[in-house]
């Protein structure tokens, strides 16, 4: 008997902490922060201490190193007016689903010395949102920016 | 009876016909390879047929990515040019000198006269995984360490996100984001000059240094030395 309730309470609690304990990707948590309009204490509570802090910005480091992933900035009234994350190239078609909203895109090439990197740039019209193609860390910019005018 | 014994003559006959070999192949008469040791086992004396074999490594793999077509969509205003054998038997003296993690990332080589780029002697296009070779590298001594940084470019392209977080940081690359945008910032002292231009660029100036004079590179900086030793064993 003894031996079932232990077996209960284990099933029940991973159970419980595996549907809770989905974690949710960045994008996600940040897009909520900007449409709430949140502070420091908003990014602080959803994304843990941040590396990098002050009045005016927070910033988040990559694990074991010093290359920011998430950079925020917060206007003279402590609400979030820029946000940064360093998205993996991969994930960049399931954030344009996510956002569900029309995108203007272009793609080229630059050379930089004796390499031909791909150029990837996007806005979406309906918010302050867009993104730029990062090569060199293999991953976009993707920017919610207060100062983005909105397009329609 | 007498054309039924003429054909099957000839049909026994052994076939006989002159082994053709590729430019870049060396014809090996029939021969009885003595007893030798191979990967810890014995091979015991056996004759060996006519073959061809290649002149330098990884010919036989690599000889059809040379392409006469400029690289799709190439954006700059090169003009390219078609290979001839000389050029291309260059290339493959260099490439087989090159370490095992460098092999096999390129998609293709092109030929070109000059590049838009001053005394540039090749260039890698990153969106097509593709290596041009200007004439400029013919007049160079340095083939080996040309082709390798190049490859370097493309080897770039298979590293994690982590692992280019920690190059970056050994390398004394940081990252810093100011209004709406962001900086990569190069370490004060770099070993080539063009590195500062961009992160991976000094990756590939750094893995053809720790490729070509690796004491060089170890001595420079010995925490990136054991980053590369670690990844690429030389």
């Amino acid at each position: 008997m003894k031996f079932a309730i232990s077996f209960l309470i284990i099933f029940l609690f991973y159970g419980c902490s595996s549907n809770s304990g989905k974690i949710r990707p960045f994008y996600e948590v940040i897009n909520e922060i900007w449409k709430n309009q949140g502070d420091v204490q908003d990014v602080q509570k959803k994304l843990g201490k941040p590396d990098i802090i002050d009045s005016k910005k927070a910033e988040y480091f990559f694990p074991d190193s010093k290359v920011p992933q998430m950079h925020f900035e917060f206007n003279q009234m402590g609400k979030l007016e820029l946000a940064l994350l360093f998205l993996d190239e991969s994930k960049i078609d399931e954030f344009k689903s996510f956002l569900d909203c029309h995108w203007s895109e272009k793609k080229g090439k630059k050379l930089i010395a004796d390499a031909i990197y791909m150029t990837h740039e996007g806005r979406c019209e309906g918010a302050q949102v867009r993104f730029n193609y990062f090569s060199s860390l293999h991953s976009y910019e993707v920017w919610w920016d207060s100062k983005l005018k909105i397009l329609k | 009876m007498k054309y039924l014994f003429l054909f099957l003559t000839i049909g026994y006959l052994p076939t006989s016909y002159a082994l053709e070999c590729k430019w870049w192949q060396t014809k090996i008469s029939t021969h009885q390879v003595s007893k030798h040791q191979r990967n810890g086992s014995t091979v015991s004396s056996h004759p060996r047929q006519e073959h061809c074999r290649e002149k330098w490594k990884y010919s036989d793999q690599i000889v059809s990515t040379f392409q006469d077509e400029k690289p799709s969509n190439w954006s700059a205003q090169d003009k390219f040019k078609k290979w001839n054998r000389a050029d291309i038997a260059e290339i493959l003296k260099a490439y087989e000198k090159m370490p095992d993690w460098l092999l096999f990332l390129q998609n293709s080589f092109h030929r070109a006269e000059i590049s838009t780029i001053p005394k540039n002697p090749a260039a890698s296009d990153k969106t097509t995984d593709s290596i041009t070779i200007y004439d400029e590298f013919y007049k160079r001594s340095n083939k080996e360490a040309i082709v390798g940084h190049e490859l370097a470019h493309l080897l770039y392209k298979k590293l994690s996100v982590p692992d280019i977080t920690s190059f970056t940081d050994l390398a004394g690359w940081t990252l810093k984001v100011e209004g709406s945008e962001v900086f990569e910032v190069p370490p004060s002292k770099v070993l080539i000059n063009d590195s500062k231009l961009n992160k991976e660029e000094d990756f590939a100036n750094l893995i053809e240094i720790y490729f070509t004079d690796p004491n060089k590179l170890k001595s420079y900086n010995p925490k990136l030395f054991e980053f590369f030793h670690k990844r690429y064993p030389r």
